[in-house]
């Protein structure tokens, strides 16, 4: 054991107020000018360093692996392949995330920029750094999404970077809709869980609104658009909790996207004209459900079961 | 600089890769290693509680800003501060064992998890929730603990690197004296520690020895790291019983001292003042070091051009040459002496030290080895600031080696005493059951101009013997009596008077046969050639009571036949006299904080960092302690400075405003 020195003392006090200083700083309110500056420029600099690292190390794309076959095949190769990089680029792996993320937005009329996730958060907080920033349109507060569903929300942007906080993140609130009944809902995330991806919650305005599992998500329209473009698949509800009294149903909803193998994403850019309602979900899981719906729905018979007629009058 | 490097370059790789690729992992459990908290760790533990405390906030900002971000600002800053800091205060324990600081950088690690956990319930509850937390936090802190000791690794195998590629650097830093004097030129492949000793030095370890000419010759940092790993892991190779007993055997004094601080008291001064503790420019001159402080082998002329440079803080070229230590020679020294440079002991620095130095550099009447109340006036200027007990230390009068050319050089150098009087010594030397701590000389500063030119052979020279006596047998710092002291016995007994035709006085401690280890031990430290294993055993008896040195007259001092008969007679026949306790236990006065300066003593056994270069390596407490124990110069801690000290040494100081001597000491304290 050291001892402190008078000099060891003096560092620790001036580095452990500093860091207090900008806690208080940056918690009350935050956002100051100094603080907004502050951070835009460094995350200028370290989101080009995450780029520079994250395009050599291929993190993202899973690029073939080298055959070790010999030097003069691969002087041909080379060659071959070098006229190839620009288009095959991306992986194949990025490439059917690619597809799929273009034929959603083609769904649902989206105007999207492509971005590589190039970072994820430190700590408990759910949010990823994607490679495309203002230089390519992307502002804060809009859509990001996959070709699965809906991935989060751009929080901050700077040149080449952006900052997304998933919806997956417990601070992060969805608007959503209902895919049958257009019920009214919104969806929080369950923030850092051991599986990487947990069960949003889901709380519908309605209080008496019948939720069954297997029904689908969409979200629903922000003002101007922001941060949510509506029709973007969330999820699929897997659990109802039916609590008497509460002022809110609620229900656990599986998210379409896989928040632990972001790869290639979309940032909505801008708004389709006509609100796509319900029209991008993907058609599957109506199947699937059914018949667990009906065993649930049984010993409950009686009880839901008065109730149901009068649940789509309420609802719509 | 190095160590900034390493910090900068070990936390921005960090930080990115825990960005990029760690984040995203997905490992059971949710949680993943933080590498920045364990890096941050890792380096804190390596460089001490300053750095240690930087680099977290460094690191902890670079962590609060880049990119995904979202916490609150300065979060990670404050927790990754604490970290860092906390380690470091355990820094010494990276030279005494592997398991550890392992063991150190898992808690921490897992303390910095759970920190930034209840800070972030605190501060953000909408994105952290108690539930999350549950979930991952046992996730996080066990991929930490599983990730430390690699990450421990890493981070000093990096230094090692560092190191290495700065020894090829003339403009290295040259303040890391021990790797450079011993361990440094290991890696370099010079054959390692114990072959650059050379001689006895380090043949006192020769338990140790194979592993470390093994671990030197290796080359590879990492080959060497691995083998101090795998000493570690096998554990010392010879009982200690057999260790104490090569140890015993073994003249110490080596040419070289071999760690910072040691005999070469200078190093652990010079240490001090480049961190700014210097007690006066006044003090050190570039001459003092570039000529005498380092041994020729073991430093280039640049470096040691450099360490002068480093090690004047406020200089101011040839005002402060004037009575440098080790200095007197006017600056050209021979290139066979001892490693390290002389130590100013101006003033006995630090406390329970005081007695002689504090008397004779604060202008006080008593001069050691003089009757206390003889008040000389060449006794003051002996004193004040002549020949240093440092180089005393070396011993070199014991084995009648004492040539002319080191007595020019200002500093007896190590490493004449003979391997039979050293035998003798350890047998001789033994203290009191309440430890063995001389009077502290005002040893380390120059030797006049008047004695230095006495040629000395052997013993005390025929034309001062006063002044040389009284200068050249003090024993140089506390605890290390034995050197000057043993060596003293040596004449005694040997029936050997002065010219003077009084018995030389020996310091008198009691015989007791049986204590041997430790006499050894002491003298050695202050000689520097002490091995590890007679540090530790000394460490094991010196007991940790605090005592007040109150030297009395005669104490370890060669000066003493000068002085009175009753004295003399005290000292010097074989024995024969007794064993009045020269040092009275006393209670501390109240009011002195406690330790800082209890002598620790360190090397247990030689672990990875020990092999390591520079800052790294050679900056544990161990050698700390041994740098202070031999050094004195340090300026006194806030905690020495206490209202007793302090008023002592000012009073010190206000009477010795007359002299040279007397400045000197005042710019020292």
């Amino acid at each position: 054991m050291v001892h402190d020195s008078r000099r060891t003392r003096l560092v620790l006090g001036v580095l452990i107020v500093a860091a207090l200083v900008l806690i208080t700083v940056d918690y009350g309110d935050g956002r100051s000018p100094v603080m907004n500056g502050i951070r835009k420029v460094s995350s200028t600099v370290f989101g080009g360093v995450e780029r520079g690292v994250s395009s050599a190390t291929g993190l993202v794309g899973g690029s073939g692996s080298g055959s070790s076959s010999q030097v003069k095949a691969l002087r041909d190769q080379v060659v071959r392949l070098r006229a190839e990089l620009s288009r095959e680029q991306l992986g194949k792996i990025d490439y059917a995330q690619l597809r799929r993320l273009l034929s959603l937005s083609g769904q649902g009329g989206y105007r999207i920029v492509a971005a590589n996730v190039i970072a994820t958060g430190e700590g408990y907080q759910r949010s990823v750094t994607l490679d495309a920033g203002s230089s390519d349109g992307v502002r804060p507060r809009e859509t990001v999404l996959n070709g699965d569903g809906l991935v989060g929300e751009v929080t901050s942007v700077t040149a080449d970077t952006c900052a997304v906080l998933l919806a997956t993140d417990s601070s992060s609130q969805v608007g959503v809709e209902l895919a049958p009944s257009g019920q009214l809902g919104w969806v929080t995330g369950p923030g850092k869980t051991p599986s990487g991806t947990g069960q949003l919650q889901l709380q519908v305005l309605d209080a008496s609104a019948l939720l069954t599992p297997g029904e689908q998500l969409v979200t629903s329209a922000s003002v101007k658009d922001r941060p949510y473009v509506p029709g973007v698949p969330v999820g699929v509800i897997s659990g109802v909790e039916n609590r008497a009294g509460a002022l809110t149903a609620r229900a656990t909803v599986r998210p379409y996207v896989n928040f632990t193998a972001l790869g290639v994403v979309g940032i909505v850019i801008a708004a389709p004209r006509r609100d796509p309602r319900f029209s991008v979900l993907p058609p599957s899981p109506r199947a699937k459900p059914t018949p667990t719906v009906t065993v649930t729905v049984t010993p409950g018979a009686t009880g839901p079961g008065t109730t149901s007629p009068s649940a789509p009058t309420a609802g719509g | 600089m190095r160590r900034l490097m390493l910090s900068a370059v070990a936390v921005a790789a960090a930080l990115v890769l825990q960005l990029t690729a760690i984040n995203g992992l997905r490992l059971p459990g949710g949680g993943v290693p933080d590498l920045v908290l364990l890096v941050v760790a890792a380096l804190g533990l390596a460089g001490g509680p300053v750095p240690g405390a930087i680099t977290g906030f460094a690191a902890g900002l670079g962590l609060d800003l880049a990119p995904p971000g979202g916490g609150v600002l300065g979060e990670y800053a404050l927790v990754l501060c604490l970290v860092g800091w906390a380690c470091g205060r355990f820094r010494g324990t990276l030279a005494r064992s592997a398991a550890v600081p392992m063991v150190i950088t898992a808690a921490a690690a897992v303390a910095g998890e759970v920190m930034i956990a209840g800070l972030g319930l605190a501060l953000q509850p909408a994105q952290v929730s108690w539930i999350s937390v549950r979930q991952v936090l046992p996730a996080a802190a066990f991929y930490d603990i599983a990730a430390s000791p690699f990450v421990l690794y890493l981070v000093l195998l990096a230094g090692q690197w560092l190191g290495d590629a700065a020894t090829a650097d003339p403009g290295a830093r040259a303040g890391q004296g021990r790797f450079l004097a011993g361990g440094l030129v290991g890696p370099a492949g010079l054959g390692g520690p114990a072959g650059l000793a050379g001689t006895q030095g380090l043949a006192g370890r020769q338990g140790l020895a194979g592993r470390q000419g093994l671990a030197g010759s290796a080359g590879s940092a990492g080959g060497a790291a691995l083998l101090g790993l795998g000493g570690w892991l096998a554990g010392p190779p010879e009982s200690r019983r057999a260790r104490r007993a090569v140890a015993r055997r073994t003249p110490k004094l080596a040419p070289g001292s071999g760690r910072s601080g040691d005999g070469w008291v200078g190093g652990s001064a010079a240490r001090r003042a480049m961190g700014g503790h210097a007690p006066g420019g006044q003090a050190w001159s570039g001459q003092a070091w570039s000529g005498q402080a380092l041994r020729g082998q073991a430093f280039s002329s640049q470096a040691l051009r450099n360490l002068a440079r480093d090690s004047r803080p406020h200089g101011s070229g040839s005002a402060l040459r004037a009575g440098v230590a080790g200095s007197a020679a006017g600056g050209h020294a021979p290139r066979t002496l001892a490693a390290r440079p002389v130590h100013l002991r101006l003033a006995g620095g630090r406390k329970r030290d005081g007695t002689v130095g504090n008397m004779l550099g604060g202008g006080r009447s008593v001069v050691a080895g003089r009757a206390p109340r003889r008040r000389s006036p060449s006794g003051r200027s002996l004193g004040g600031g002549s020949l240093g007990g440092g180089s005393l230390g070396g011993g070199s009068l014991g084995g009648g080696a004492l040539s002319r050319e080191l007595l020019r050089g200002g500093s007896l150098g190590g490493g004449a005493l003979s391997r039979r009087s050293m035998a003798r010594l350890g047998r001789r030397r033994s203290g009191r059951g309440s430890g063995f701590r001389p009077a502290v000389m005002p040893g380390g500063s120059a030797v006049t101009s008047a004695v230095k030119r006495q040629p000395v052979r052997g013993h005390l020279a025929p034309a001062a013997p006063v002044r040389f006596g009284s200068a050249r047998f003090q024993a140089g710092r506390r605890r290390d009596g034995l050197i000057g002291g043993g060596a003293l016995t040596q004449i005694g007994r040997s029936g050997r008077t002065s010219r003077t035709g009084r018995r030389i006085a020996a310091p008198r401690f009691r015989d007791r046969p049986g204590r041997q280890v430790r006499a050894t031990a002491s003298g050695l430290t202050s000689a520097g050639g002490l091995g590890p294993e007679a540090l530790h055993s000394l460490r094991r008896q010196v007991p940790q009571r605090r005592l007040r040195m109150h030297p009395r007259r005669g104490d370890g001092v060669l000066g003493s036949p000068l002085s009175s008969r009753r004295t003399t007679a005290g000292l010097g026949g074989g024995g024969a006299q007794p064993a009045t306790p020269r040092f009275r236990a006393r209670p501390l006065a109240p009011g002195r904080p406690p330790s800082g300066k209890r002598p620790r003593f360190g090397y247990r056994r030689w672990s990875v960092l020990s092999l390591l270069p520079g800052r790294l390596g050679a900056r544990s407490p161990g050698r700390r302690t041994a740098a202070s124990r031999a050094g004195g110069a340090r300026a006194p801690s806030r905690w020495t400075r206490s209202r007793w000290t302090r008023s002592r040494w000012t009073r010190g100081r206000r009477a010795s405003g007359g002299s040279a001597a007397g400045r000197r000491t005042g710019g020292l304290r």
